[in-house]
């Protein structure tokens, strides 16, 4: 079953970050990622901008609104995410775990509903 | 025929008690289905009280019991999943159903039904209320008594406990060792929540309550059984038997006050 693992983070950790500090973090999810890919569970996974970077858009009667920012306002924001296919939600959680996002912010692991059960 | 009627009620309420936990746990665990499987299981007792007077009670209750509710899963997941990515779980259902024959005994995973009710993704205050119903076969008006909740906001939160398990694929596994400890503490912890809600109905007057700790016994006897190398599992069932064998001694007659009568001490002259 799929599960989708949201890694939320402060950004401005990120940036307060020493270059080395900055490709320790990397390092860690190069190596994060192998290992989701080696065992054969990773489905897909991207790094996001930061939400200095993202644009909100709404459809109110008809009309389209586009906002700067985010779509709420929290110090700890999604950052990434891996999509990875495993067979029970403890497989998952430990894969979180494992996941180096999990020691500086928080991983919400949530299954993929299938379409068959829509 | 009444007599035979009485009967049939009789044995199908004797094997509802002594299996249910076992045939829901043996229903749900590929599924993780808890609600699928406590539905078929109830329209299979309802085929028991209807068949069984007439033709008498099986050799093997547990067995016949399965065999209906499968055919009842089957059933609702063909009526419910006509989508073609649902066939592999129709293929498994109807597995199940052609290999009954040879296998009349029904393998126990009562373990890692309890461990599913009790896994961290579940609500903590819920643990406890989830394993009586799923386990013991409790119904929610009856859990919501003994946990003084109301029933509809009891079976509210079963209900959404058994979604949780669905949906997010908590399996009915029995955690691997590095992970069995931390579990299993979870586990007890419920067991002796349930325990301790019959507790404050020493004597089983309170026809909600009572057997309560005595099932929480139960609950205590089988993690024992099947985990008897645990000693924390064997720990709280003594705990348990301990406190239980002295129920007796906690309360005396209202008209002697809290704790029993306290003998007057003799002061010697």
């Amino acid at each position: 079953m799929e599960f989708l693992l949201m890694l939320y983070a402060d950004s401005a950790q990120f940036e307060k970050m020493s270059p080395s500090q900055a490709s320790e973090a990397l390092t860690a999810y190069g190596a994060y990622t192998g290992a989701l890919q080696s065992a054969g569970v990773l489905r897909g996974s991207n790094r996001l901008r930061p939400v200095t970077a993202a644009t909100t858009v709404r459809v109110k009667s008809g009309k389209t609104e586009v906002l700067n920012g985010p779509y709420a306002e929290t110090r700890e924001q999604l950052g990434g995410y891996y999509l990875i296919d495993v067979a029970d939600l403890d497989a998952a959680l430990a894969w979180a775990a494992r996941c180096p996002g999990a020691s500086h912010g928080v991983v919400e692991v949530r299954p993929v509903w299938p379409r068959s059960e829509f | 025929m009444a007599q035979d009627w009485l009967e049939a009620a009789r044995a199908a309420e004797t094997a509802a008690r002594r299996s249910y936990g076992k045939l829901i746990a043996y229903l749900a665990a590929r599924t993780r289905d808890v609600a699928g499987a406590e539905d078929a299981l109830s329209e299979a007792f309802a085929a028991a009280l209807a068949e069984w007077p007439v033709r008498g009670i099986p050799d093997a209750p547990d067995a016949w019991l399965l065999t209906v509710a499968r055919r009842r899963m089957v059933d609702a997941a063909r009526r419910r999943r006509l989508d073609e990515s649902a066939s592999e779980q129709l293929q498994w259902l109807t597995d199940l159903a052609t290999d009954e024959n040879e296998e009349l005994v029904v393998p126990d995973r009562r373990l890692g039904l309890l461990f599913a009710c009790a896994h961290p993704g579940i609500d903590r205050g819920v643990r406890a209320p989830l394993m009586l119903q799923v386990v013991l076969g409790f119904d929610a008006a009856t859990v919501a008594s003994a946990f003084l909740v109301a029933p509809a906001t009891m079976g509210q939160r079963l209900s959404r406990a058994k979604a949780k398990i669905r949906q997010a694929g908590i399996s009915f596994e029995v955690p691997e060792r590095d992970a069995l400890r931390e579990r299993l503490d979870a586990v007890l912890e419920a067991i002796y929540a349930a325990f301790a809600e019959g507790w404050s109905d020493p004597q089983g007057v309170d026809p909600h309550r009572r057997n309560l700790a005595e099932e929480a016994i139960w609950l205590g006897r089988l993690v024992a059984a099947l985990l008897p190398e645990e000693s924390e599992a064997l720990g709280l069932l003594s705990l348990m038997l301990h406190a239980h064998a002295r129920r007796e001694a906690r309360r005396g007659a209202p008209s002697e006050g809290p704790g029993g009568a306290v003998r007057p001490q003799q002061q010697p002259l």
